[in-house]
């Protein structure tokens, strides 16, 4: 477990690619997985060279058990060892069926203040100092 | 739609707000606002309820299982049901919690700016600065509102919310001063000099920030206290409160003060600061500046707060609320007649 918190065994970080609808999903995996105190002594007594029967049953059940995490591992041998899973984006501009009762929104209102005088005020301001 | 702009080359502009969407274009001699409130609120399906709404012109969206009833009656409907209304804006930008909305805002931002009346139409929306007291960004929610508009057939192009208030009431003033905007998810902050925007940010406190830590205060949902805030509040009043009105005006001094903090904070770390030989103009706009009183409220705080720099003139614009859709138009137009 060590360099790794408990809670954040398997931290996800999302980025959005610019210029792409994809979303890559980057999942930190954890460094190393405990082995158990029975597998350990089942390692061990395959080290002081057991029958080649016990070899084979206890690599069978070594397999078994640790399998999950020694995947992983094989995988994520290095901390730094990513998994990427691209997620398809949700466009938000992507066509949605939805059905309304209305064709226009919004309260109307009707001014007359005069806009003309800024809009020439600001033409002249950016023409004069080419903004 | 006319493939050349003629001779109603005008432009749009559109404020893209927490609580409310506004769009601006002229018509003749005419400037039309259309506002719409931007909220919903989500009642199951029936062919009767349906039927019900239909019959009461109510407006409304049947997304799957759900009929979302739009705009004002939204409000309206949480308070029946005493509840809070769905807003898929949040703090300025595109609620992350809403994001299953998004084709619903593309609908609503679409029904107020109808469509372009000549191909490439110009339109400015506004959008707001970058936040100083919350970690995110405005990118996401500027490039969705651009597709949104471009997918129309417009020309989109975004303007700083503070920077169009700059414009739409700073004009005799040459655009130098202070444009504020208080809105309802946001306040935002523009100080520009000669229309060049020198300073741009926003706060994440504003108007819905009030109604939360109100209902939060006097146990009432935050939409019935917006209700009351929009509909009857005087900050002119000290005595005579409401338990609501009184905490209403604790937290506006309260925003008050936090927004001009945070302008002097920011001020005192900016190297860019423009020397101005004579003292700015702050104009305040915003449905948030609407309650009578405010100004005065505001410029007592702005007495008690050292500013860094000289302040002249302290005014709220003429019609808050338009002030920023106004500000945007007048950068559209200003833009198209150049061309």
């Amino acid at each position: 477990m060590r360099g790794i918190p408990p809670r954040t065994m398997c931290d996800v970080w999302s980025k959005r690619n610019k210029g792409e609808k994809i979303r890559t999903v980057v999942r930190y995996v954890p460094q190393k997985e405990k082995v158990s105190k029975v597998d350990e002594e089942m390692v061990r007594q395959i080290a002081r060279g057991v029958t080649e029967g016990l070899v084979a049953t206890l690599g069978e059940e070594i397999a078994r058990k640790i399998s999950p995490s020694s995947s992983l591992q094989t995988s994520a041998a290095k901390q730094d060892d990513r998994v990427q899973i691209k997620e398809t984006f949700i466009d938000p501009t992507e066509e949605t069926k939805l059905e309304y009762n209305f064709e226009r929104l919004g309260k109307i209102k009707e001014s007359d203040t005069d806009v003309h005088k800024a809009i020439e005020a600001l033409k002249n301001l950016r023409a004069n100092k080419n903004i | 739609m006319q493939e050349s702009p003629g001779h109603a080359a005008n432009g749009k502009g559109l404020d893209v707000g927490t609580a409310f969407i506004y769009c601006a274009e002229k018509q003749g001699n005419k400037i039309v606002f259309r506002t719409q409130r931007d909220a919903f609120f989500d009642i199951e399906y029936s062919d009767f309820t349906k039927e019900m709404l239909n019959k009461s012109k109510v407006n409304y969206i049947q997304k799957e299982e759900k009929l979302y009833v739009v705009g004002n009656e939204a409000i309206k409907f949480a308070n029946i049901f005493n509840k809070n209304a769905r807003r898929p804006l949040s703090k300025g930008i595109i609620s992350p919690s809403e994001r299953e909305a998004l084709p619903m805002v593309e609908l609503i931002i679409k029904s107020v700016i109808g469509e372009p009346r000549y191909k490439g139409e110009p339109v400015y929306y506004s959008i707001p600065g970058p936040p100083v007291d919350a970690d995110f960004n405005i990118v996401y929610h500027e490039k969705v509102v651009h597709g949104f508009l471009a997918k129309l057939g417009y020309t989109p192009k975004s303007i700083n919310e503070g920077l169009a208030v700059v414009f739409s009431e700073l004009d005799k003033d040459g655009f130098t001063g202070i444009g504020l905007s208080f809105g309802g998810g946001m306040v935002n902050m523009c100080l520009s000099y000669m229309s060049v925007p020198i300073f741009t940010f926003s706060v994440s406190k504003a108007g819905d920030w009030i109604d939360q830590q109100v209902a939060m205060a006097v146990d009432e949902t935050a939409s019935r206290i917006c209700a009351i805030k929009e509909s009857s509040l005087d900050l002119t009043k000290y005595t005579g409160l409401s338990k609501i009105e009184t905490a209403l005006s604790i937290y506006y001094d309260n925003l008050i003060e936090y927004v001009l903090q945070n302008i002097k904070r920011e001020f005192g770390r900016t190297k860019k600061m423009p020397r101005i030989d004579k003292p700015i103009a702050i104009v305040l706009s915003g449905g948030s500046a609407l309650p009578k009183g405010f100004l005065n409220r505001l410029k007592g705080i702005l007495a008690k707060v050292r500013f860094p720099l000289e302040v002249g003139e302290v005014r709220v614009a003429s019609e808050p609320q338009y002030s920023v859709v106004r500000g945007a138009l007048i950068a559209a137009m200003a833009e198209e007649e150049r061309r």
